[in-house]
């Protein structure tokens, strides 16, 4: 390399050394993981809110035919429906950014299953 | 050389190479494919194709980033260097496999351009921790996409060496928007440590690697060497310097490789016009200074390309005062016929 490469790379280097950190460091800081878990005869139940996305580990599926997953929103918005639990594995749902917790409810015998707040 | 294009020959070494990049990354790929399957039966095969590839893409992009540092600090590791476009065009292939998988199974089902569908679908563009990171890998994926279709020597002949140098520079931009695009998508996805924490440490290795070649070669730049009262600078004793071999200086910030040939030394300018290969660090084959790199070569007393060739360094002056050598920092134009000084 010619000097006035060499120069080009160090301080190309001392950049991407200091600018990706603390986007890093912005992007840490606003994130918003708050894991959360809670257990369902026996079987834990592990979600977890990223930002908008909410993620739930199933180990094992459950009894009833129908598992539906509603957000729990602050008081006075009514509770949206993010998606079904289908069987045992990892699952993610966009999510509202200000939601509290989930509640899965099955849907034929109208009964809550269980309920995890963040 | 300069005359007409003429490709870098794909010699046995070569072969040898590509071979073991294409076993390296097949294996990878088997072993990925088989892991993410056994862990998790219930995953989809196009799930597997986009991070299967997506993580030996950017496993070769580090590996890639690593070797031009990696040599700077051991000339042990120049092997790699010779073979590195491949290794990047290899990279790029992962990476556009990758994208299109990623392309299909999010944005292709509507009714809205694919393309189109990567800008608009998630409009959190003031968000850092919901950015639509996509479009990151996206554009990374264009700027390779640049970089490996100009790799041929044809466009490094046509484009110039330093237009053709400052294009592939472009692969930091492109490093940039990968590391931002795995990391934002692996914190909204996935949010996985293990990937995180293995992107954190491959980036401080890079980048250390980086900065450690780049002061390490400040610090030689900044070398002084003893004058003589005219301005010529005292570089060594001539029998430093072996038969057919070259020591390489530092004068007014640029790299010289003095050389000897027939008991003569002749200076200079150590960066060759193909690629930018330390010429220094090659010998003098039938009376031509040869690039260690790719073979190009230069007469040592006026730094021209042997006919047909057109390829011109720039040439200095030597003397030789008290048993020293000394060398005028004064470059002439390149091409210029410096008669070589007996020692």
């Amino acid at each position: 390399m010619i000097a006035s490469q060499r120069k080009a790379h160090k301080f190309i280097w001392l950049g991407i050394a200091i600018v990706i950190p603390i986007l890093l460091f912005f992007v840490i800081r606003n994130l918003d993981i708050s894991p959360a878990q809670t257990t369902v005869k026996g079987d834990k139940i592990v979600a977890k809110k990223v930002g908008k996305t909410v993620e739930i580990k199933l180990g094992r599926s459950f009894v009833s035919p129908s598992a539906v997953v509603y957000e729990l929103n602050p008081d006075g918005d009514p509770e949206k429906v993010l998606g079904q639990l289908k069987g045992a594995g990892d699952y993610s749902f966009e999510a509202s950014k200000g939601t509290l917790g989930i509640r899965v409810v099955d849907e034929i015998k109208k009964e809550e299953l269980f309920k995890i707040e963040f | 050389m300069g005359l007409a294009y003429k490709p870098v020959l794909w010699n046995k070494n070569k072969k040898t190479y590509d071979k073991w990049i294409a076993l390296a990354m097949v294996l990878y790929l088997v072993i990925f494919f088989v892991l993410s399957f056994v862990t998790n039966p219930e995953i989809t095969a196009e799930t597997v194709i986009i991070r299967a590839f997506g993580s030996l893409a950017i496993l070769m992009l580090h590996l890639v980033l690593t070797i031009g540092p990696l040599t700077r600090l051991n000339s042990k590791f120049l092997p790699l260097l010779y073979n590195r476009r491949h290794l990047g065009v290899s990279m790029f292939l992962a990476a556009l496999i990758h994208g299109i998988f990623s392309i299909i199974q999010f944005h292709s089902l509507g009714n809205v351009n694919p393309i189109r569908s990567i800008f608009t679908s998630n409009m959190d563009y003031g968000s850092l921790t919901n950015f639509p990171f996509q479009t990151l890998g996206f554009l990374a994926l264009l700027i390779l996409f640049v970089m490996a279709s100009t790799s041929h020597d044809f466009f490094l002949h046509n484009l110039t060496a330093k237009t053709w140098k400052r294009l592939h520079m472009m692969v930091y931009l492109a490093y940039t928007l990968v590391i931002a695009h795995v990391f934002l998508g692996a914190f909204q996805q996935e949010a996985s440590s293990f990937t995180v924490i293995l992107l954190l440490i491959g980036f401080i290795v890079v980048v250390s690697l980086h900065l450690v070649a780049s002061f390490r070669e400040a610090k030689v730049d900044q070398q002084s060497n003893a004058t003589d009262g005219e301005g010529w600078l005292q570089v060594c004793n001539p029998i430093e310097i072996d038969e057919s071999r070259a020591k390489i200086f530092t004068v007014s910030g640029e790299r010289i490789a003095i050389f000897k040939n027939q008991g003569k030394l002749s200076a200079i300018h150590n960066v060759c016009k193909h690629q930018g290969g330390p010429l220094g660090e090659g010998k003098i084959v039938n009376g031509c200074i040869t690039c260690p790199w790719h073979g190009y070569q230069y007469l040592p007393h006026n730094g021209q390309s042997p006919p047909p060739f057109t390829e011109k360094v720039k040439t200095y002056e030597l003397k030789i005062l008290d048993g020293m050598v000394y060398i005028n920092p004064k470059a002439f134009a390149e091409g210029t016929e410096i008669t070589p000084i007996p020692c």
